[in-house]
């Protein structure tokens, strides 16, 4: 018969070979694997699968083309700088002098930062508060099916950094008092950001709802139409029935959503009839109503459970740090973005530190 | 060369802030602002404002007054 290749989400060696074994397809075609790792055939070959940074299909790659702008990957930085010795594409120099390093979160950023430093040569530790690493992708994982995908960059991560010789020390808060006796020459937080505070009482957090750790009823608000809260109100309709009203003071929705998806989530919110509100603002939250203030004026809708889906940078470290030691903020610690933003401040951090 | 933001031009539409490739820059009570530090010079911003609100200011108009 005529020879057969797919591409089309085949990320990672399995299913493929099962396909090509079976006599389903005769080769197995890659393009946004190898924009994510261009050696992903040498490390099949060499049984190296656990190290191959895996394409999330975020399309960040498509939507720099569309923008008539130079590619790039969000879990690759090397990604059109592997002729630049300082990306480390073909392996990083050693740092001119070695440094102890204290790395806080074992999220994105702060493992993609370990992952360079201890490449290079520095020593490094990283603490991660809770009982599994991912950060935040822990949560965005459990949005939809298909999201679990996202956790597979972080298991690399994970294995770079346990190949480089990181010190991973889970279920540890980091704490002055360990910033004293560990007495780094740098200090890196990368602990995420924190949900925006509200004068008002019983406002979830996007934790809470995905974790299932609060009950959620009918009526939800959810304050915030970026990628979290969008990622809320998909979670919220995968799980249940919902009467969702989602809302903010700007005027775009999913503004920092990859338009490839953003068109999804938005036919989702109006396939289930939720109101999608802008240029609006909470002024009041009662126990099931709130009151919404908006250019068309003031409207109260009933609400059983309301949700803050917007996030500011971590609080500013200042106990610690003594003349030579630095502190560095990346990822959502220094300003919520993108995943992308995450990996890519922890890279180019850990290249130069 | 940090990009100069003209912020009567800026008509706050985010273009700028989605094609930032470090993401320095954020919108502001509706105007766009800049975290220096994050910048990498790279012009996108300026290439892609509808409204000339993000000017970069290399050398050569600098010493033209």
């Amino acid at each position: 018969g005529i020879p057969v290749m797919m591409a089309f989400r085949q990320f990672l060696p399995s299913i493929p070979e099962e396909a090509i074994a079976a006599g389903r397809i005769d080769f197995w075609e890659m393009c946004r694997p190898m924009i994510s790792d261009p050696e992903l055939p040498a490390k099949v070959r060499e049984g190296r699968e656990n190290e191959i940074i895996p394409c999330i299909a975020c399309n960040l790659c498509f939507s720099r083309l569309y923008y008539h702008q130079p590619i790039m990957c969000s879990v690759r930085p090397s990604l059109g700088h592997e002729g630049d010795a300082d990306f480390g594409y073909y392996g990083f120099q050693a740092a001119n002098r070695q440094k102890k390093i204290v790395v806080v979160g074992g999220g994105p950023a702060g493992l993609q930062c370990a992952a360079v430093a201890a490449q290079r040569g520095h020593s490094v530790i990283l603490y991660e508060q809770g009982s599994e690493l991912g950060g935040n992708i822990l949560l965005a994982s459990r949005v939809d099916k298909g999201a679990i995908e996202l956790l597979r960059p972080i298991r690399t991560l994970e294995a770079v950094c346990t190949n480089s010789g990181v010190d991973i020390r889970m279920g540890v808060a980091f704490s002055d008092k360990m910033f004293d006796h560990d007495n780094p020459d740098a200090l890196i937080i990368a602990s995420g950001g924190r949900v925006r505070a509200t004068p008002f009482r019983n406002i979830l957090t996007p934790a809470e709802i995905i974790s299932g750790a609060k009950p959620v009823g009918k009526r939800v608000l959810i304050i915030g139409r970026r990628g979290a809260g969008l990622g809320v109100a998909v979670f919220l309709l995968n799980h249940g029935e919902h009467e969702i009203t989602i809302i903010e003071e700007g005027t775009k929705i999913g503004r920092d959503v990859n338009p490839f998806y953003l068109w999804q989530y938005v036919a989702l919110m109006k396939k289930s009839k939720a109101t999608m509100l802008a240029q609006t603002r909470v002024t009041h939250v009662a126990d099931n109503a709130a009151l919404l203030s908006g250019i068309s004026g003031d409207i109260e809708i009933p609400v059983d459970t309301a949700i803050m889906s917007l996030f500011d940078p971590a609080v500013q470290w200042t106990a610690g740090p003594k003349d030579g030691q630095d502190v560095y903020y990346i990822g959502d610690a220094r300003r919520p973005r993108r995943l992308n933003n995450a990996i890519h401040d922890a890279f180019k951090l850990g290249m130069v530190i | 060369m940090i990009p100069f933001i003209n912020k009567e031009q800026c008509s706050g539409c985010g273009k700028c802030e989605e094609v930032c490739p470090p993401g320095a820059l954020y919108l502001q009570d509706n105007i766009i602002a800049i975290e220096e530090d994050l910048c990498e010079e790279c012009g996108f911003c300026a290439a892609q404002c509808a409204f000339e609100a993000i000017t970069i200011p290399f050398p050569c108009l600098k010493s033209s007054g």
